[in-house]
């Protein structure tokens, strides 16, 4: 096996980790799993490819604004659909997400076809070495990337007042509320946020690979097997799971082929759930 | 013992009555859509027009040759001109709503006979179609994929040997040390056209340099990048979804492998290849029809659908569509009552050539021609074979 191969790994992880944070966000604060988060991640795409292949723009200048039109989507979602549900059983504002991944995915198809799209950049397909070692630049980009969301995520979190509030909502939403946090509001901001981090995974998986209608699925399947092996709750801990998945991923296709990739790597993420059910890495702000 | 009671028998009774009653009047209004009838004669397809696949060029495909003929009149069966209605139902990709659909085209639109969808769900048609005892027209299956069924279904499509052994001509006309990496998806087809193309290549005087099979989804390529320059493969095959191998053009440059040729076998087929901008420049793919060709109804398949169609492939789908329901209308004309039965048997019996070539069934099954064409600016141009093509040009994208 190649520096190369373990290399395109760890920085494929990158983006791993960029694509479960959000949902490690809303599970560890929500308790709610979201299975349109693939769709909120093409979604991402899909709004960036109307500045970037309408209009001309570079993707990373798009990016903050399909942050932006994600969150702005996602927030009326959480307030006034998914958190009056989650007051009521546990199931449904699970089966209400399935079925906002299946609208969503009716609504790309209606607004984009069925073609797949990518957004082109001129860092999609150059290359850089680095000691010796050829990686894409765009993975390099989507790693750096992830590194500045993990942490400005994880300050938001432990540093600020929406921070506090978010982990006390998390922890005990009844009593959050009696001190006066609006427990709503937390949950919408924090769907909000999470499909922005899910637009900005979106808009480098459209850069680095393609998106179709359907794409989300194996997306939201990559972003469970980082949030369980990390655990809920741990910022730090998706950013290392996401790069232990990329690296397996890598280690198993060179070793084994392409055919037992899946095999290993959801091998591993049954091991870990059996072995150590919480995850590999300590909570840091669910309850 | 448990026993029935009375009330729940008398309900049985009544839901039989019921049946059968349904199934004299079906039986009624079928044989006045056939036989001694003057009224349309209906055909009917379950096709996908929504979900992961879209069908919408081959339907108008469909559709065309229909209003063609009616237009005409419609066909002549036992002396009477009766017109052809053709009933579209959308699978949204789903087979168990094919299944359904196909019944109900049979059963309750009294369809006597079938027009196909793609790819997979043709080949779950044909069961439906044996049991029915009702033809099933289908193209977009190459003609090795077609299981022996009970002689119900009919397959006039490409093969997959034809379209290899015509790459391989291709590929000796370029200046390339004949060494191939081939990198196909790890399902049943993949490693199907794995062996189909490595063993033509080899006959061909090609080598299998690399051979590597993906999952579908597939998005970290390094190890295939690094076989395919470790081994100096020159010739790239690549047999896998579009989104695959988006992923792995991408990383082939990125990573500087730059084979001289490149196949996309199902990816590159996609009108959405334009998407790749320059990079998809030079890349091969294996097409059905080309306008230039000099296939018939061409000129007025392009007239009548290259507004709504740009895409090359998109318009060889709209004539993959026609070619069958012509096909398919040619054997009611023949077929004398219009029954299933009979248009089943004068299907066996064809011999035209439709807009796709030359048609004559053996074992159900009759090969069209295949060419390859080369993607340049977002379009695509036949370049193999000689007539009707272009000269092909380097794989600029990669290069």
């Amino acid at each position: 096996m190649s520096l190369d191969v373990l290399a395109a790994g760890i920085l494929a992880g990158g983006l791993y980790a960029l694509i479960g944070l959000g949902i490690s966000l809303v599970f560890g604060v929500l308790g709610l799993m979201n299975l349109a988060h693939g769709e909120l991640v093409i979604g991402g795409a899909y709004l960036a490819s109307l500045l970037v292949v309408d209009a001309g723009w570079d993707p990373l200048a798009a990016l903050p604004l399909a942050m932006a039109g994600m969150a702005l989507i996602a927030y009326p979602l959480q307030r006034y659909l998914l958190t009056p549900l989650l007051r009521g059983s546990k199931s449904a504002p699970l089966v209400a997400t399935f079925g906002l991944s299946l609208l969503a995915q009716a609504l790309f198809q209606a607004a984009f076809g069925t073609h797949p799209k990518a957004l082109p950049a001129s860092y999609a397909d150059t290359g850089l070495s680095v000691l010796g070692v050829r990686v894409q630049t765009v993975y390099v980009i989507a790693f750096g990337l992830t590194v500045v969301l993990c942490a400005g995520t994880h300050l938001i979190l432990t540093r600020t007042r929406a921070g506090s509030a978010l982990r006390a909502a998390s922890a005990d939403p009844d009593t959050a509320a009696v001190l006066g946090i609006d427990v709503d509001r937390v949950y919408a901001m924090t769907f909000a946020g999470a499909a922005a981090l899910a637009a900005a995974g979106g808009v480098l998986t459209g850069v680095a690979q393609s998106f179709t209608p359907s794409s989300g699925l194996p997306l939201l399947l990559t972003g469970f097997a980082v949030m369980a092996l990390a655990g809920i709750g741990s910022v730090g801990g998706v950013l290392a799971a996401g790069v232990a998945l990329g690296v397996l991923q890598s280690v198993s296709v060179s070793l084994f082929g392409g055919g037992w990739r899946d095999v290993v790597v959801y091998l591993a993420f049954f091991l870990v759930l059996a072995v150590r059910p919480q995850g590999l890495f300590r909570k840091a702000y669910a309850g | 013992m448990r026993t029935v009671r009375p009330s729940l028998r008398l309900a049985c009774a009544a839901a039989c009555a019921a049946l059968l009653a349904a199934g004299c009047a079906g039986n009624d209004t079928t044989s006045a859509s056939s036989t001694g009838s003057t009224g349309p004669i209906v055909i009917g397809t379950s096709i996908s027009l929504s979900g992961t696949t879209v069908l919408t060029s081959i339907k108008d495909g469909y559709q065309l040759a229909v209003d063609k003929v009616n237009a005409a009149g419609g066909v002549k069966v036992d002396g009477v001109k009766r017109k052809i209605k053709l009933v579209v139902l959308d699978n949204r990709s789903d087979t168990n709503t094919m299944v359904q659909q196909v019944r109900s085209l049979v059963l309750s639109d009294h369809a006597v006979a079938l027009l196909g969808s793609c790819c997979q769900q043709n080949i779950d048609m044909e069961g439906q179609a044996d049991a029915l005892k009702t033809p099933l027209m289908m193209g977009a299956l190459p003609v090795e994929l077609l299981p022996a069924g009970k002689g119900y279904a009919w397959d006039s499509f490409q093969s997959l040997a034809d379209g290899a052994d015509k790459f391989y001509e291709l590929a000796a006309t370029a200046s390339t040390n004949k060494k191939i990496l081939m990198v196909s998806s790890n399902d049943a087809q993949g490693k199907a056209t794995e062996q189909l193309w490595g063993g033509l290549g080899k006959k061909a005087g090609f080598t299998v340099a690399s051979s590597k099979a993906v999952p579908n989804g597939t998005t970290d390529f390094s190890d295939v990048v690094q076989s395919g320059k470790s081994t100096g493969a020159q010739i790239l095959i690549a047999d896998m979804a579009p989104q695959d191998c988006f992923a792995m053009w991408k990383q082939m440059k990125a990573l500087a492998y730059r084979p001289k040729l490149a196949i996309g076998l199902q990816c590159a087929q996609t009108p959405g290849w334009s998407a790749l901008g320059s990079l998809g420049d030079g890349t091969l793919v294996q097409l059905n029809w080309t306008e230039s060709a000099g296939l018939p109804d061409t000129q007025m398949i392009v007239a009548k659908y290259a507004k709504k169609y740009p895409a090359l492939n998109d318009l060889g789908s709209v004539a993959l569509g026609y070619h069958e329901a012509e096909l398919l209308v040619d054997a009611i004309s023949r077929s004398g009552d219009a029954t299933p039965a009979a248009i089943n048997k004068a299907l066996a019996t064809t011999d035209m050539t439709s807009a796709l070539g030359p048609v004559k069934f053996t074992a159900n099954k009759s090969t069209t021609p295949s060419f390859i064409g080369q993607w340049e600016s977002g379009k695509i141009q036949q370049v193999w074979p000689a007539k009707g093509a272009v000269p092909l040009k380097s794989l600029s994208g990669l290069g």
